[in-house]
């Protein structure tokens, strides 16, 4: 494992880490968030049959004029097709495409559709995020509480697990813009499966934690790196374990939900591989950078001694 | 370690009884009969409790459910109008709708739904689509709809005319009963209450439940004297509900110290049980809707994510379940059944105790779930990764205890930062993410107790008896 380490320098994890952020950014910015109609504003066409069919059906032959954003079905015979992003001439040529594709259609109608209840949802999920990190980062500083860790030392571990969880949310954005693009709703499971992916990055995070901090309690050095790299020797085959119950655990599962739902799945499969990346590279190489830099010298805080005082 | 194979004993039968919660309803033939075989419910020991049964409440996306079409009829709202006429009967119908969904949270049950809109100005076409999961009955839902004006008739006898001949008297519809100027906009508040003061003519008979109405401050006037102004207690108060009465003055005296003088309790004259007396107590706590809203078609709903979805995402997390196990089981070799034992037990504790807290399974909660269980597998592989380098030059019962106490204390951490995120995200989550974390939540507090209770016992018989016994 070490020789792989060797193999991918720091200059090298660094242009992996922009090249990923601006593609993120890039494909945020392009694409945008291909919101489902739970949250955004859609136009559903309403669709009453003369005879029963199946929503498997139905969905096959709408699909070949215009993929709606979802298909449901009403009784027996009556779907509603709900559409986002589509002009006039898109839903008046669909319903009347429908109307012949499909024998037996009774009425074809069109509204304006939206979702009654739940609002500012945007502020409140920022909200919730910004508590959440600030939970998290206590539970980085009281995990290593009792470590022999000043109080300043504590800097760098807590700018690590920022940069971590900023990137690997940046990144899964970037990812679900992009299979936004390629027809993927995102719709309430979509964010379900995209937190998903977020707390599987935040508990190997804290698994990361638990044996940097066993380390940490072991060895005599003060040297964040030092500390890291001798974690990495000894402990790498559990996180390789670790690694492989989360594929099972979390993407097994979403494999039954169809088909819109396993291209979801790339998510959760996004944050194992960036969990890898991190622990085996950026992590690292991260606490090199900090350490080598005079931001968090022990010189540059001698002002303010309650820095240096135990943790 | 007796003391621990007492205390193993007595989690063994905890975990039997929550097993009994757990499983999930299934159907066995035995030769030529069909035997049904259900979950442990309150039900098979006290059949007056209060909740009935242990089990999840269903979702529309896996369970499917019921639609109802509410239309807001324009025809007669001009064109400028039209908008904010829905608007307002919207609002209306929504507000009914949570009130009604609080009144069930207070009776330990639950209502999902969903609502959405579908406008056609075009048509001049407004449609309320109002999902609801598992079976609602349509009788019910159409009360919702109803405009629901109050009118208020009072006793009037002392102002009869005294000439009147007891034929006249029984000809007039409600007695000598005055109709009183009291409308939906003096009400303050209307609850669903269990006193045992709210009779008719029997004090010792009683309803169930009963409707408490409250009045505002600024109808005093007209309370004073709807109710007060001739209290000869011959012709007790009516209420009606769109001209039909629903409800006599409770003949008790209402105590209420909060709002004296402005309560009073309503004797029902429908079915005495929680949910229709809530269904009348929401419908009456706002303002009527317009007698252009109508229930115009009600249907079954199939599970948005699929007829089969429930059955596929069973056999996966059963399968999933195995995997993870057998893997364990490979890796860690006999000590496996350590974490084997534990999985079994997280997933017995955390589906009772969904079921007992009659959470809505939908996907949300399920993934939820599963990240939980991740996390419990994390820390039960990392105290066998630690129980297992510790044991390579032997290990006593305190340098377990010390790395059980180490995993122990962490797994707590996470545990309350939890508990914490778990208030923050019940004040501000939508919907599915909250479905999420309860899954999440439940799964943790379920994990922390396996570690917490039977898992230093197991532990300990584990490693330390069964190197006595040799079986390591």
């Amino acid at each position: 494992m070490e020789n792989l380490v060797k193999k991918i320098s720091a200059t090298t994890t660094a242009w992996i880490v922009l090249v990923l952020i601006v593609l993120s950014l890039a494909s945020l910015l392009l694409f945008k968030l291909n919101l489902g109609p739970e949250f955004s504003s859609a136009r559903v066409i309403v669709a009453q049959l003369d005879h029963e069919e199946s929503l498997k059906d139905i969905e096959s032959k709408a699909n070949e004029i215009i993929r709606p954003a979802a298909i449901t079905k009403e009784s027996t015979s009556k779907f509603y097709f709900y559409f986002q992003n589509t002009n006039e001439l898109e839903i008046t040529a669909f319903a009347d495409k429908f109307a012949e594709v499909q024998p037996g259609v009774l009425t074809v109608k069109d509204y304006n559709f939206s979702y009654s209840g739940e609002i500012f949802i945007v502020e409140r999920v920022i909200i919730i995020a910004v508590i959440a990190l600030i939970i998290h980062l206590v539970y980085v500083a009281i995990t290593f509480k009792d470590t022999g860790l000043k109080r300043m030392d504590l800097l760098p571990l807590l700018s690590v697990e920022l940069f971590s969880l900023g990137i690997a949310v940046l990144l899964l954005f970037g990812v679900g813009s992009a299979l936004g693009e390629l027809g993927l709703v995102m719709d309430s499971i979509y964010w379900v499966i995209f937190l998903i992916a977020v707390a599987i990055v935040i508990i190997f995070r804290i698994y990361v934690l638990l044996r940097y901090r066993d380390m940490l309690k072991k060895q005599s050095s003060n040297k964040f790196v030092d500390v890291y790299k001798q974690m990495f020797k000894k402990y790498w085959p559990e996180f390789v374990f670790i690694f492989c119950l989360a594929i099972i655990v979390c993407v097994l599962p979403l494999t039954v939900l169809g088909t819109k739902y396993l291209l979801a799945a790339i998510l959760v499969l996004v944050a194992i591989l960036f969990s890898i990346f991190n622990f085996i590279f950026l992590e690292r190489y991260f606490l090199e950078f900090l350490q080598g830099s005079k931001f968090l010298s022990e010189e540059k805080i001698k002002s303010k001694s309650s820095l240096l005082k135990k943790w | 370690m007796t003391k621990s194979i007492i205390k193993v004993a007595f989690w063994g039968l905890l975990s039997i009884v929550l097993l009994a919660v757990a499983i999930p309803t299934f159907t066995v033939k035995l030769g030529e009969d069909y035997y049904r075989i259900r979950n442990l419910s309150p039900s098979d020991f006290f059949p007056e409790f209060l909740v009935q049964e242990y089990a999840f409440a269903p979702s529309i996306e896996l369970q499917g459910g019921s639609i109802g079409t509410v239309e807001v009829d324009m025809d007669n709202i001009g064109e400028s109008d039209q908008l904010t006429n829905f608007q307002i009967n919207r609002n209306n119908f929504v507000y009914r709708l949570n009130v009604f969904q609080n009144f069930l949270k207070r009776g330990f049950k639950t209502l999902n739904y969903d609502l959405q809109e579908a406008i056609s100005t075009d048509n001049s076409e407004y449609k309320l689509l109002v999902k609801f999961p598992g079976f609602i009955d349509k009788d019910r839902l159409s009360i919702f709809t109803t405009p629901g004006s109050v009118s208020v008739w009072v006793d009037d006898s002392l102002n009869a005319d005294p000439n009147m001949t007891e034929e006249e008297k029984a000809a007039k519809p409600y007695g000598l009963r005055r109709i009183s100027n009291i409308t939906n906009e003096d009400i303050a508040s209307v609850n669903v209450v269990t006193d045992s003061s709210c009779y008719y003519d029997k004090p010792e008979s009683p309803r169930n439940f009963c409707v408490r109405m409250t009045f505002k401050a600024s109808a005093q006037s007209k309370f004073n004297e709807g109710f007060l102004a001739n209290p000869t207690g011959n012709y007790p108060a009516i209420l009606f509900v769109d001209q039909a009465p629903v409800a006599v003055k409770s003949t008790g005296q209402v105590l209420d110290t909060v709002n004296p003088g402005l309560t009073i309790d309503w004797y029902l004259l429908i079915d005495d049980d929680y949910e229709t007396t809530a269904i009348l107590a929401s419908v009456l706590n706002d303002r009527p809707l317009g007698d252009n809203v109508l229930l115009n078609d009600f249907n079954s709903l199939e599970a948005t994510a699929g007829v089969e979805t429930l059955k596929y995402i069973e056999i996966a997390l059963i399968s999933t379940f195995l995997v993870v196990n057998v893997l364990l089981l490979v890796y860690f070799k006999k000590r496996g059944w350590l974490a084997v034992i534990l999985n079994i037990l997280f997933a017995i504790f955390a589906v009772a105790i969904m079921k007992i807290f009659g959470l809505v399974l939908d996907t949300a909660l399920i993934l939820g779930g599963l990240v939980s269980f991740l996390a419990f597998l994390s820390f039960v592989t990392y105290m066998l990764y630690q129980v297992r380098t510790a044991a390579s030059g032997g290990i006593s019962e305190d340098e377990i205890e010390e790395l059980y106490q180490n995993t122990k204390k962490h797994f707590t951490y996470l545990t309350i930062t939890t508990c914490i995120l778990a208030f923050i995200m019940s004040n501000f989550a939508p919907a599915f993410m909250l479905s999420m974390f309860i899954g999440f939540g439940f799964g943790i507090i379920a994990g922390y107790l396996v570690l917490s209770f039977p898992g230093v016992h197991l532990l300990k018989i584990l490693f330390l008896k069964s190197l006595a016994w040799k079986i390591w």
